[in-house]
């Protein structure tokens, strides 16, 4: 097996498709990081009066609370805004973006669904591929089962997931570094916990948890990709409809909203980074739950794909 | 010397709804032989193929491998076949070598027969890749690819080598080369070669043993030498005399009444006869002191005899 996946590796980054893309996530981090930089409020001299007015604006907010039908993870939102503003003012700090916040930020707000799409990309090719070039009768007519193809194939996207997600992390500290300085290592990381609290944990492991909740999102999609991929042979068809499942996922998992089953819908569950920075998106989820739901429907996925590759004629078209 | 038979095919059938595509083929074929499977378009030898080395689901039937079912024990089955199944594909963006590679890595795991860079490059010498070998195949020829192919087909060792259509595309030299390769393995390294072809004078030279295949039925398994000359047959011969008139009624009555003076060529008759026969016809007309200065057989080729087999050109 340990040959098998080494083989898929050999196939994944040795094409320079591969490459092109770590390219891009470089080009794209850098276009982001240049234009947050160009952006950055100019030394506005009342930053003390402003921080502290918004403060009690969140205040307000925050006690009218659920009575006035403000969700649940708007409040945690605000919860965390102030005591990053309360901490800004107790040191003495004009602009709180650092090379860290911008790593951070990054993957919260775009950089996930670039990763998505990157890996969807590979994915929905790794199977397709083999069939249109012709190569799948190299792999079928080697003492391998099918199961053991079908799962290397698979194994070898998590490593890429991963490979990306690290790509994507190091690449953005790095440009954070230059453009926002390498402070702010101290500043708190806030979280929601699981009760709906604020918590303070360390930055390194607050990136733990961001990107490695966001590489588990990643894998659920790109195991979509790899399902489509095996059933209909089309890398087209697959990076087509995983796509399409996390672009209109959150707009369907909310219009689906008064159903009890919705929270059992994969689209309800991709989100779950997001749980961490300001909650669950539905009341009854919890990143517990969304992270058994997301393993079954992997699990599920990959056995209907293993089912479905097994049986399949090669040729006879 | 004792033929050990490497594959039996046991009434393999394929049907897709109601069509039977391939109706219970039945044969063995042996180590040391060049096999091949001869049929017209549409034949099923594709399809044939690709149940033998289980690509496609077999509908009635079985494949031995030596002894082993392809359905139910692949891995030791398939461990012995080295194939190409139609066009040599590869690869592009990888080198020839890493895709060697590739294929050493996805062999049977066993102490006894690794497959380590010393065997990769045997296998490139033997068929003659050279330093190219380390260039993306997008770069090669179809000529190169085909070579390719057969080394990864080669490289783990198999006794039982299996190549579809092998000299499809290639140009004349490639195809005397790859037949005498061909030749050579099944000679000397004892590996049972099964080829598939609708070329028929190339089957002639490079096959021992032909099974004919016509709309997913087995014709005939008949070794090369027999379907050419089989004694009893006639053959159609032409001969020259100096006297055509005498020598055409001594044919007419010592074999071939329907025995011909020939439109185009001078002083020549055309005939039906047997070996036998021919002998007889020579001794005759020399006795009447006609002079003989030609005697030609139009040896009847696997061509004919595919043609008269399966009934012409028609496709299946
Ligand atoms: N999916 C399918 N459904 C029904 N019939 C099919 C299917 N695929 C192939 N066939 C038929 O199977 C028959 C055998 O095809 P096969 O490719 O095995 O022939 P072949 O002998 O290899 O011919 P060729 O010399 O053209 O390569 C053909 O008549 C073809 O039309
Ligand atoms: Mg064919």
């Amino acid at each position: 097996m340990l040959n098998l996946i080494l083989n898929e590796n050999m196939k994944i980054y040795r094409r320079i498709r591969t490459w092109i893309l770590v390219i891009l996530l470089f080009l794209i981090i850098l276009g982001a990081a240049i234009l947050v930089y160009t952006h950055l409020p100019q030394k506005d001299p009342n930053w003390r009066v402003t921080l502290q007015q918004s403060i009690v604006q969140n205040n307000k907010i925050i006690q009218q609370g659920s009575k006035s039908g403000v969700p649940a993870n708007m409040i945690s939102q605000l919860k965390i805004q102030n005591a990053q503003n309360q901490y800004q003012l107790s040191h003495n700090m004009a602009n709180p973006l650092t090379g860290w916040q911008f790593s951070s930020e990054f993957i919260m707000t775009g950089g996930n669904f670039l990763l998505i799409v990157f890996v969807a990309i590979v994915a929905g090719d790794i199977v397709a591929s083999e069939f249109s070039q012709g190569t799948i009768k190299l792999l079928l007519t080697r003492p391998r089962t099918r199961y053991e193809i079908l799962l290397s194939k698979f194994l070898a996207l998590v490593i890429f997931s991963f490979f990306l997600t690290l790509c994507s992390v190091t690449l953005s500290i790095l440009i954070g570094f230059i453009f926002f300085g390498t402070n702010g290592y101290s500043i708190p990381t806030l979280i929601v916990t699981s009760g709906g609290n604020i918590a303070s944990v360390s930055l390194i492991s607050f990136f733990l948890m961001i990107y490695g909740l966001n590489t588990i999102t990643v894998i659920a999609i790109a195991s979509i990709a790899f399902m489509i991929s095996t059933i209909f042979r089309s890398s087209a068809v697959a990076i087509a409809i995983s796509l399409i499942t996390l672009f209109v996922g959150s707009t369907i998992s909310s219009l689906l909203q008064s159903y009890s089953w919705d929270k059992y819908l994969i689209f309800s569950n991709l989100g779950i980074a997001g749980y961490l920075t300001s909650g669950p998106t539905l009341p009854g989820l919890t990143l517990t739950f969304s992270l058994i739901v997301l393993f079954v429907y992997v699990v599920v996925m990959i056995a209907l794909s293993l089912w479905i590759f097994k049986r399949r004629d090669v040729a006879l078209t | 010397m004792e033929l050990q038979t490497v594959i039996s095919l046991r009434d393999l059938t394929k049907k897709i709804g109601k069509k039977t595509i391939v109706d219970h083929l039945s044969f063995d074929i042996h180590q040391g032989e060049v096999f091949g499977f001869l049929g017209p378009n549409g034949a099923g030898k594709t399809t044939t193929i690709r149940m033998m080395v289980g690509l496609i689901s077999i509908s009635e039937g079985q494949v031995l491998i030596h002894g082993k079912n392809i359905r139910t024990d692949f891995k030791n089955a398939i461990a012995n076949v080295g194939c190409i199944v139609e066009n040599p594909e590869m690869y592009k963006y990888l080198t020839g070598y890493q895709n060697l590679k590739h294929m050493a890595r996805m062999a049977k795991v066993d102490a006894g027969n690794q497959i380590d860079e010393k065997r990769i490059s045997e296998v490139v010498d033997l068929v003659g890749l050279g330093k190219r070998i380390h260039d993306k195949v997008s770069k090669y020829s179809l000529g190169m690819r085909q070579r390719l192919g057969v080394a990864q087909a080669l490289l783990h060792r198999p006794s039982i080598l299996i190549l579809d259509e092998p000299t499809n595309g290639l140009d004349p030299a490639g195809i005397r080369e790859l037949r005498d390769q061909l030749r050579y393995l099944a000679k000397e390294e004892k590996m049972a070669v099964i080829v598939s072809s609708h070329l028929l004078s190339e089957m002639e030279l490079m096959c021992d043993r032909v099974a004919i295949i016509a709309q997913g039925k087995l014709v005939q398994v008949q070794t090369v030498g027999q379907m050419i000359d089989s004694e009893q047959e006639q053959q159609s011969m032409s001969i020259e005399v100096n006297d055509v008139g005498e020598a055409l009624t001594i044919i007419q009555r010592t074999c071939d009444a329907n025995a011909s003076q020939s439109a185009e060529v001078k002083n020549t008759i055309q005939f039906a006869a047997t070996k036998e026969q021919v002998a007889t016809v020579i001794e005759a007309l020399v006795k009447q002191e006609i002079r003989v200065y030609r005697v030609n057989a139009q040896r009847k080729t696997l061509e004919d005899r595919f043609l008269e087999i399966t009934g012409g050109g028609e496709i299946a």
